[in-house]
Parts: C-alpha cells; sequence; structure tokens
C-alpha cells in the first residue's frame, strides 16, 4: 500500500514537466483520488479507522496553519528601498532565518516571501526561490519548538523549551553560513548580468513602506493560538483569516497579488499526501528495529532522508521513538533520562528533521507554499525591450 | 520538483553531510 504513496511523489516531480496540461487540468482528481484509494483500503480492507481520523486531523490543523497564515501575511505589505544587492538579500534571508524560530517557518516564509520576490522582482530566478526555501523555510527553524513542527512534536513529548536553541545552534550557525556563502556566490553572478541603468530605472521609486498593520497583532494571535487545543484551534486561525480578509485594504492585495491558487493547490496535493503517507509512516515505523539505527550518525542521516520525501514531522515522532527503543527507554515517560544519557541522538533527529526537510518541495509545509506563490506571481513584467533583454538574460542563467 | 533537487543535491546535501561529520563522526565538536 505504499505504492500510491509513491505514485503521488512520482507525479508530482514529473507530471509538470511530463505533462504540463493535464496536470494543471486534473492534479487534484490524481491526488484526492489516490488519497481515497488508500482511505478505502483501511475503511473497507482492514475495518480500521484510527490512522484516518489522526490523518485528517493533522490535515486540518496543517491547512489551517498554513491558510491562515497565508492570507494574514497576504495582508501585509512590506516595500524594500533600493537595490537588492547580493549582500542586501543575503542580510534578508539572515533576518528570516532568525524570524523562523519567532515566527515559525511557515510564519516567516508567507510574511517575507512576497517582499523577497519584489524586492529582486527584476532579476529573480529559480535559485533565489530555493535558496529562500532552504534558510527560511527549513534550516533556519532549527532554534525553538515554534520554529519547525518537528520540534514542537518535541516539545510537547517533554523536550524543554530552550534545548534546541542550547544545543542546535552551532550547526544552524554553520549550515545557515555556508548556504549564504554559496548563495552569495551565485547571486553575484547574477546580479552583475544586469545592466546597472536597468537595476536603477527598475528600484528608483521603491521606498521603505508598511502598510497592512492591522495584521501584525493577528499573526501574534495564531502564534499563540497554536497552544490551544484540537478544535479551538482550526476555528481561531479561520476566524483570523476572516478579520484579515475583510479589514486588509484591497489595495494592499492587489500590490501583494494575492490570490488564493496557492493555497488550493497545495490543499489539494497534501489531502492526498497526508492520506497516502499513512501505510509508508506504519511501515517504517514498524521497522525501525529491522533497520537497525544505531548510531548519531545513521539517525541524522536516516531521519533526514525520509524527512525530505515525506513530511518531517510525523518522521521525526517515529525516529525520536526508535531512538528512545534503541535506547531501551519509555518516549511518553523517559525524556529526562533520555536527554540525559543519549543528548547527541536527540540532537542528531532533530537536525536531521529540520534540516534535510529542504530537500523536496514536499519536505516542509511552507516549501510547496513558496514555489506556488512565485509561479503565480510570474504576471510581474519587465516593461520595456532593453528591460526585457537584460532582466531575461540573468533569469536564464543562474549560475 | 526539478528545480529544488537542482539545487539541494549539489549543494545541502553537501553542506549537511559536513554538519553531519562535525557534528557525529567521531571527531565530533560536541
Amino acid at each position: 500500500m505504499v505504492l500510491p504513496f509513491g505514485l503521488l511523489l512520482f507525479l508530482i516531480a514529473a507530471a509538470p514537466l511530463a505533462a504540463p496540461h493535464f496536470w494543471e487540468k486534473y492534479y487534484a482528481h490524481v491526488a484526492v483520488g489516490l488519497g481515497i484509494f488508500t482511505a478505502s483500503y483501511y475503511l473497507v480492507g482492514l475495518r480500521e479507522t484510527g490512522p484516518l481520523v489522526h490523518a485528517v486531523r493533522e490535515y486540518v490543523s496543517f491547512l489551517a496553519l498554513v491558510g491562515s497564515l497565508y492570507v494574514v501575511s497576504g495582508g501585509i505589505l512590506i516595500r524594500v528601498k533600493g537595490e537588492a544587492k547580493p549582500l542586501t538579500n543575503c542580510a534578508f534571508l539572515l533576518t528570516g532565518a532568525v524570524l523562523a524560530n519567532v515566527l515559525g517557518t511557515t510564519g516567516a516564509s508567507m510574511l517575507l516571501i512576497r517582499p523577497w520576490i519584489r524586492m529582486n522582482k527584476y532579476r529573480i530566478t529559480e535559485f533565489h526561490i530555493v535558496f529562500f526555501i532552504f534558510v527560511v523555510s527549513n534550516v533556519g527553524g532549527a532554534l525553538t519548538p515554534i520554529g519547525d513542527p518537528p520540534l514542537f512534536l518535541g516539545f510537547l513529548k517533554g523536550v524543554p523549551f530552550w534545548w534546541p536553541l542550547q544545543h542546535c545552534w552551532k550547526a544552524w550557525l554553520i549550515a545557515t553560513l555556508l548556504l549564504l556563502l554559496v548563495f552569495y556566490v551565485l547571486d553575484r553572478r547574477n546580479f552583475l548580468r544586469a545592466p546597472e541603468q536597468v537595476r536603477e530605472m527598475e528600484t528608483r521609486e521603491e521606498n521603505w513602506s508598511f502598510e497592512g498593520l492591522v495584521n501584525v497583532p493577528l499573526v501574534g494571535l495564531l502564534l499563540g493560538g497554536i497552544l490551544l487545543p484540537f478544535g479551538w484551534r482550526e476555528a481561531l486561525m479561520i476566524g483570523a483569516a476572516c478579520v484579515s480578509w475583510f479589514v486588509t485594504p484591497r489595495r494592499v492585495h492587489e500590490a501583494n497579488h494575492f490570490d488564493f491558487a496557492p493555497v488550493k493547490e497545495v490543499g489539494w496535493l497534501f489531502a492526498g499526501i497526508f492520506l497516502t503517507m499513512i501505510p509508508a509512516l506504519q511501515v517504517l515505523g514498524a521497522n525501525t528495529e529491522a533497520i537497525g539505527l544505531h548510531s548519531s550518525i545513521q539517525f541524522f542521516w536516516s531521519t533526514g532522508i525520509l524527512s525530505g520525501v515525506l513530511d518531517n514531522a510525523p518522521t521525526y515522532l517515529a525516529f525520536l521513538a526508535a531512538a528512545f527503543g534503541s535506547a531501551g527507554l519509555n518516549l511518553d515517560t523517559d525524556m529526562p533520562l533520555f536527554i540525559q544519557q543519549q543528548a547527541s541522538l536527540l540532537l542528531a533527529v532533530s537536525l536531521g528533521a529540520v534540516f534535510f526537510g529542504a530537500l523536496t518541495y514536499i519536505g516542509n509545509g511552507p516549501n510547496l507554499m513558496v514555489k506556488k506563490l512565485r509561479t503565480s506571481k510570474k504576471c510581474i513584467r519587465p516593461t520595456s525591450w532593453p528591460t526585457l533583454c537584460a532582466t531575461r538574460l540573468p533569469s536564464c542563467c543562474p549560475y | 520538483m526539478a528545480y529544488i533537487v537542482r539545487y539541494s543535491a549539489p549543494i545541502l546535501l553537501p553542506i549537511l553531510a559536513l554538519v553531519g561529520f562535525l557534528f557525529f563522526s567521531r571527531w565530533s565538536l560536541l
């Protein structure tokens, strides 16, 4: 029964390239169809509803969080003054990486992706989006339980709130700085390809400005609401999104090119992913002993690689349970003892789940949303032929 | 998917391999 999940992953990767028209028209049917096929197997074949109910609850929570953050952050307009030079871009990404630990990777991504696209509008390429996903949507959020869903699950299981900051900061710093270094090299080459007069022309009217600030307390409300129980939390998030939608001036939504297409696509695709992922996670959970994991490096890589192709939150829990099992401890009762004796295993599972979520678009919730936002913003066009020539060239040549 | 893998395979993975080597190998920084 792992086949529908594998097929869905394959189609998400290959269909937009191999059959773009078919995929654009039928992606929702395919994703939901495969999900219903898996659900039918559990309902009719196994007569088991527990895993399905659990998956549906997780899906509702996921979509409420991502969707509400999308709407609320879409009501905030941030304009950045001047050219987005490579160093400015690096500083922006570093700020995003820090902010990801306060707002969560989803919140920081939704808030910053629009200004990121806007400030680089005349030379944005796929590598700008991909490095944003690497740094802000994933690696950045390794320092607090708010930062990334796997760490929040760890917090709920008893990992102290400040443990990730105290133990992950060195790895966070090394990974973030190395990513920024590579980004700087690529971005500098891209920047130098755009003629100076084009850079000036495209950015001369920009100024620092913030609009839609009524949404800032709503973002705070959403983040505080994460700690509420299921049901209340989702109701609060949907309520905040509705308030944001009605109180935000239209011109802010228009300036942000706001529409619901990315939420819609992420909603359909993840409906299929959450359902088809159930057997894949069960197979993983049932075979952790047989896989024979013992050392930290093994846990780092195995948690990481599977976090890249499965959602990283349940993968974190599966491997945390395996790490407890390998130490002969109980996940529900022995967390203090585990931290005392096996801190290295906890570090390996935490870093693996958070860092490797950036490997693919489905490794972490905000990845696909950021990508979809970029796709839906293709309406931004240079305004004249010289600009067109000068801006399309660097876009075609990221290296 | 191709775009992100085009960058994650040659750039992100080696960086994470280095992090894994530095923190979890016998020459760990911890």
